[in-house]
């Protein structure tokens, strides 16, 4: 019987194991810091969301009201981003209505994509927060052309990275659990 | 026993996650000559008619959708190449586009059935037929002046109105996507207008 029981548990173990492998894969960013790169006002609803003083060019990362900012790297052509929309629409709602709006804030950022295939996404997904086309690739030569989609948690203070993500994360609860104590 | 299902439970959760794994592979080809060949077909010609495999199974005849539906013939170069993977998945959330314009798209590639098959499904599917150009090796394109000296063809769109008439054409940088606003632009000026 006690045999039977550390051979389940064993097992558990190994399984619990190898699903974390695949899942939290070691990312390729090879940055430590994010870029310091401007990027533009967004439009009204999304700058007060941001906590940025609408009538500016454009800010950096630094200027927002939050202690750490999730970017999502995404392509409207990813099928896996399509896939994964949902999901971080509900990351996002599920940041709000846990009050940890302050503590972090969600942005997306779209390497060759031009605005008009970034409004094609939104539209389709619904998106709720910040969207930036980067149709020349510019800002993601400088965060190391990382594949789509990809996450990273950058700290505001020091713009230091607290945690990269390559792919889809499958449960909010949990990405958010991970996003909350990096 | 308990090992068993446990072992299984992990066996479930690595092929969900095959699909993502699959397209992480893609083969990443080198820096190609934007553009590498001559086009012998131009806007009024009438479009030769065309009979190639689908992935669905069937044969696909152009002169099937005559005055039925207008056609994009979107050639892309190769399956399992990063900005082909990166483009006809796009054309799934932007279809509404080519509906309003009662517009259907027949992707083309040299590439064989299976192949292309095996890649469309890693894909995750797309609405639309994807016909393969393999046999004789890339004859469509070549007639249509679009297979490149290397066996691949390029990255081109024709529109083909329900008359069966050529009206837009856009053979893009191999290296590049078309940009998806003249693609719709050209679908609301020459099918809607």
């Amino acid at each position: 019987m006690f045999r039977n029981h550390l051979i389940n548990n064993f097992s558990l173990q190994i399984a619990v194991f190898i699903c974390m492998l695949i899942l939290f894969a070691p990312s390729s960013l090879k940055a430590d810091s994010f870029p310091e790169i401007m990027l533009p006002m967004p439009e009204e609803e999304h700058s007060a969301y941001l906590g940025l003083e609408h009538g500016q060019d454009g800010f950096f990362l630094n200027e927002v009201a939050a202690e750490t900012v999730l970017v999502q790297i995404f392509s409207m052509y990813c099928p896996i981003c399509q896939r994964e929309a949902e999901a971080v629409n509900e990351l996002y709602y599920m940041i709000q209505d846990k009050g940890l709006e302050g503590q972090i804030k969600v942005i997306g950022i779209a390497p060759g994509n031009s605005a008009f295939e970034v409004s094609v996404f939104r539209d389709q997904y619904d998106i709720p927060f910040p969207l930036f086309p980067d149709p020349e690739f510019e800002w993601h030569k400088l965060l190391g052309e990382v594949g789509t989609p990809y996450f990273i948690l950058v700290e505001i203070q020091d713009l230091g990275l607290l945690l990269t993500h390559k792919g889809a994360f499958e449960d909010p609860a949990v990405f958010l659990k991970r996003l909350s104590s990096p | 026993m308990k090992f068993l299902r446990v072992a299984l439970i992990v066996f479930f959760v690595m092929f969900a996650l095959r699909a993502e794994a699959v397209l992480d592979n893609i083969y990443q080809p080198p820096q190609l000559k934007p553009v590498d060949s001559e086009l012998k077909v131009k806007v009024g010609d009438l479009a030769s008619d065309f009979t190639l495999p689908c992935i669905c199974g069937e044969n696909i005849t152009l002169s099937d959708f005559r005055n039925k539906k207008n056609v994009m013939l979107s050639f892309i170069p190769a399956a399992w190449t990063p900005v082909c993977s990166d483009q006809w998945p796009g054309y799934n959330i932007a279809r509404h586009f080519f509906d309003d314009s009662e517009t259907i798209i027949l992707g083309i590639s040299v590439d064989s059935t299976a192949t292309l098959h095996a890649w469309v499904d890693a894909m995750g599917g797309l609405w639309f037929p994807v016909l393969s150009d393999f046999w004789p090796h890339g004859g469509l394109a070549n007639e249509m002046g679009v297979l490149r000296s290397d066996g691949m063809a390029e990255r081109a769109v024709f529109l083909i109105d329900k008359q069966g008439e050529i009206v837009f054409i856009h053979v893009e940088d191999i290296n590049r996507r078309p940009p998806l606003e003249m693609l719709v632009n050209a679908l609301h000026n020459q099918l809607v207008d």
